[in-house]
């Protein structure tokens, strides 16, 4: 049972597994090349204005939906919309696949502020010093 | 009954700009075909001497490489075909050692071991059998010390001056500085940052240890940054585990906390099947452990006080009594309320009386006062007695104090030691009610003594004079040497004859530093989920100076695998896995497709040998329960 203060953000916005425990900031995961994840099941408190969306590098495809929806949406350029279930602690599922071998972190946010990707002159997206992905 | 509380108001709830992430670090590989059968091709390749550039490949009969955990570099041995081949290993020879994986008619070849010069690594020839070990990995690069003592700190959290460290000389008289690098908002991502890639030459890191605020870290010059960067890390790890497991790919360090678990319902890393599985679980003993006691240490900054005020009222023989009010300052932060992370006392009201509060014989308070770093800066004392006045009537308490105590205290950068303080003075300045006995003059003058001795001496006869002025001085000064003495000074002076009553200084035996960040060490009840310890099997965890709000979940994981009895074991794979690596995680079923658990790697082996069957080839690979 994992619990308090590891996830990113404000105490009172986070991401929780299914027992409502406070996810790890990182989760580690390996898969094969093409292998289509299984649902990452997560839940957090829906805000009126707020977003759910992901940031990435290229080679994965990373999905989410509300739970019970049977369409996948993807949260690299649609994000989702979580005013029309604000004001509820809602279940969602998120889901990866990589089209090739791939090593990098893929980052889900919550936000009020949908901001775009901010690329270094090598082509890789910049982070910042929290390790997390810079938005525009 | 309803109660009206005014006077203060609770604080609004943050609702605008919060925002939530959750990470997830993927690796992906490319599968294969087959898993099972397999051709394994093992490639020795040697350059350099008098082998043409593009290397000459060296025939093997059997091999094996080994990987330790800490990451210490490869070991790697060799059977040479040909015990010819072996004129061609020198003390200047280069190599590459790889095992191919051929596969569906393509060959992928996957490097164990590349090294320049065998001169650089230690390395063994007897017979047809060769032998290395590579020195490269991360344990060597942070067994770098500075050149100069290193100090990084938050200017915010120490009070850390460097123009007060003494220099290092050397024979010549050259003067070596210290090297400080003020961070205001201080993290622990920014000393991996500084030491990892700044001073030990990685790339980058990566880490799934949490961000926390970190108040200083030095690094002495007889220190590695390794011995330096442990006490902010060990504590993330599985029970057991000496530390979070370090691992090296393509420059970039990685730092994993071994203590994370997979959360619920979250799916499995990918497969690995193993043909054995020997579990080394820590004990059955702990799996019915109820409690953790934490050690930890907290520095002494802190976000907000609270006030717990105490009386008492003790009879102390003949009618009378001392009644006694404290309030003491419980310091806290924002992050874990519940938890007074240290307490100091503030101030202190004692009364001695008869029969009643209105008829006091003694009044004493004192008030202590506390600077940003929770140290005692200074004191004020007042106190009341039972004195005559000017008519020597029967002796009373009046309304102003007959003598009032200020004591301040002063500290200052330990000139040895760069983490570290030392209390460098305390003054006392001590005022109150004179006698001035016109009656009783002394060298032309009348005497003047403090009235309270007079009175207690039996001395205050009618027709003295009352005046207020300074009592005593007294001033205690510090300085800390390097041959583990103390020097003290002291002055006392009689502010009333004006003479001084001592006046010396003594060299003591002794450590006068504090801690730069005044850390206090305490301890904490942590059970899995908060519930109330009912007084079960309780364990030991230190956690060092790690803030709570990261630290007591990190406990609370170390106490789930000990309750489930998570340890590490021992995986054996038949073949060859090229994806195989320290810090990787895997799902490991057996044959029978029963799964064992989810481990990440922390150490792996392999050997191949020639047989009449072709190359055949296992691997090892000890692991942790995730």
């Amino acid at each position: 049972m994992l619990d308090g203060g590891q996830c990113g953000g404000n105490m009172s916005l986070r991401f929780l597994d299914t027992n409502n425990n406070p996810l790890p900031e990182i989760y580690v995961l390996s898969m094969f090349a093409g292998q289509v994840g299984q649902p990452i099941p997560v839940r957090f408190e829906c805000r009126d204005g707020y977003f759910l969306f992901a940031v990435a590098p290229a080679g994965v495809t990373v999905e989410g939906r509300a739970d019970g929806d049977t369409a996948w949406i993807d949260l690299l350029t649609d994000p989702i919309d979580l005013s029309p279930f604000a004001p509820e602690v809602s279940d969602f599922e998120l889901r990866l696949t990589p089209e090739a071998a791939f090593n990098d972190d893929i980052q889900f946010r919550i936000s009020e502020t949908v901001g775009q990707m901010v690329y270094n002159g090598n082509g890789d997206l910049v982070k910042n010093g929290n390790n997390q992905y810079v938005l525009r | 009954m309803s109660f009206v509380i005014t006077g203060f108001a609770l604080p609004e709830p943050i609702t605008t700009g919060e925002e939530a992430t959750f990470t997830i670090r993927l690796t992906a590989y490319e599968a294969r075909a087959t898993r099972n059968v397999q051709e394994i091709i093992p490639r020795l390749t040697v350059y350099g001497g008098r082998l043409p550039e593009e290397g000459e490949e060296i025939r093997i009969r059997a091999c094996s490489w080994q990987k330790a955990e800490g990451a210490t570099g490869i070991d790697c041995s060799f059977t040479l075909a040909d015990v010819n081949d072996r004129e061609f290993i020198t003390k200047s020879t280069s190599l590459t050692f790889e095992i191919g994986l051929k596969e569906n008619g393509t060959t992928t070849y996957k490097t164990i071991a590349s090294l320049n010069k065998l001169s650089q690594v230690a390395f063994q020839i007897a017979g047809n059998t060769f032998s290395f070990q590579t020195v490269s990995g991360v344990t060597d690069k942070l067994n770098a010390s500075p050149a100069v003592p290193l100090m990084i700190y938050d200017p915010d959290k120490v009070p850390f001056n460097a123009d007060e460290i003494e220099q290092l000389q050397d024979t010549e008289g050259r003067e070596y500085e210290i090297e400080a690098i003020a961070v205001t908002g201080l993290t622990i991502y920014d000393l991996f940052q500084e030491i990892f890639v700044n001073r030990c030459g990685f790339a980058d890191y990566w880490t799934n240890i949490p961000n926390f605020a970190v108040p200083q870290l030095s690094v002495d010059i007889t220190e590695t940054y390794a011995d330096a960067l442990n006490q902010w890390i060990e504590p993330f790890s599985a029970p057991g585990s000496d530390g979070p497991l370090l691992t090296e790919t393509d420059d970039v360090v990685s730092i994993h906390d071994t203590s994370l678990l997979i959360p619920a319902d979250f799916p499995t890393p990918r497969d690995l099947t193993v043909w054995g599985c020997s579990e080394a679980a820590i004990s059955a003993a702990y799996s019915d452990v109820e409690a953790a006691k934490m050690f930890y240490s907290i520095p002494s900054t802190f976000d907000y006080t609270t006030n717990l005020m105490e009386t008492s009222n003790l009879p102390i023989g003949d009618g009378l009594w001392r009644f006694s009010f404290t309030n003491t300052l419980e310091f806290r932060s924002f992050a874990q309320p519940l938890i007074v992370m240290d307490k100091q006392l503030q101030a202190v009201w004692e009364y001695t009386y008869r029969d009643s509060l209105a008829n006091p014989v003694t009044q004493e308070q004192v008030t202590n006062f506390f600077d940003r770093y929770a140290r005692l800066r200074s004191t004020l004392t007042d106190r009341w007695a039972l004195l005559p006045d000017e008519t020597s009537a029967p002796a009373f308490i009046g309304t102003d104090p007959t003598e009032h105590e200020e004591q301040q205290f002063t500290y200052a950068q330990h000139p040895n030691s760069l983490g570290r303080q030392y209390q460098q003075s305390i003054t006392k300045s001590l005022t109150g009610r004179i006698m001035v006995d016109a009656n009783n003059t002394y060298r032309g003058d009348p005497f003047r003594q403090n009235l309270r001795l007079a009175h207690w001496a039996g001395n205050a006869e009618e027709g003295f004079t009352i005046a207020d002025g300074p009592l005593r001085n007294y001033q205690e000064t510090v300085s800390p040497g390097r041959n583990g003495q103390v020097q003290r000074r002291i002055t006392d002076y009689d502010m009333v004859r004006d003479l001084p009553m001592s006046q010396r200084r003594e060299a003591q035996v002794g450590d006068v530093s504090l801690n730069g960040n005044n850390t206090i060490t305490r301890d904490l009840i942590v059970t899995e989920d908060g519930s109330e310890f009912t007084g079960g099997k309780v364990v030991q965890f230190s956690v060092g100076p790690i803030p709570l709000d990261i630290s007591i979940p990190l406990v609370r994981r170390k106490l789930v695998r000990l309750r489930e009895t998570r340890a590490s074991a021992s995986l054996n794979i038949i073949g060859f896995d090229p994806t195989i690596e320290a810090g990787i995680t895997f799902a490991a079923s057996d044959l029978e497709e029963q799964i064992e658990g989810n481990f990440i790697c922390t150490a792996f082996s392999g050997s191949a040998e020639m047989t009449r069957e072709g190359m055949q080839c296992s691997m090892a690979v000890s692991a942790v329960e995730i």
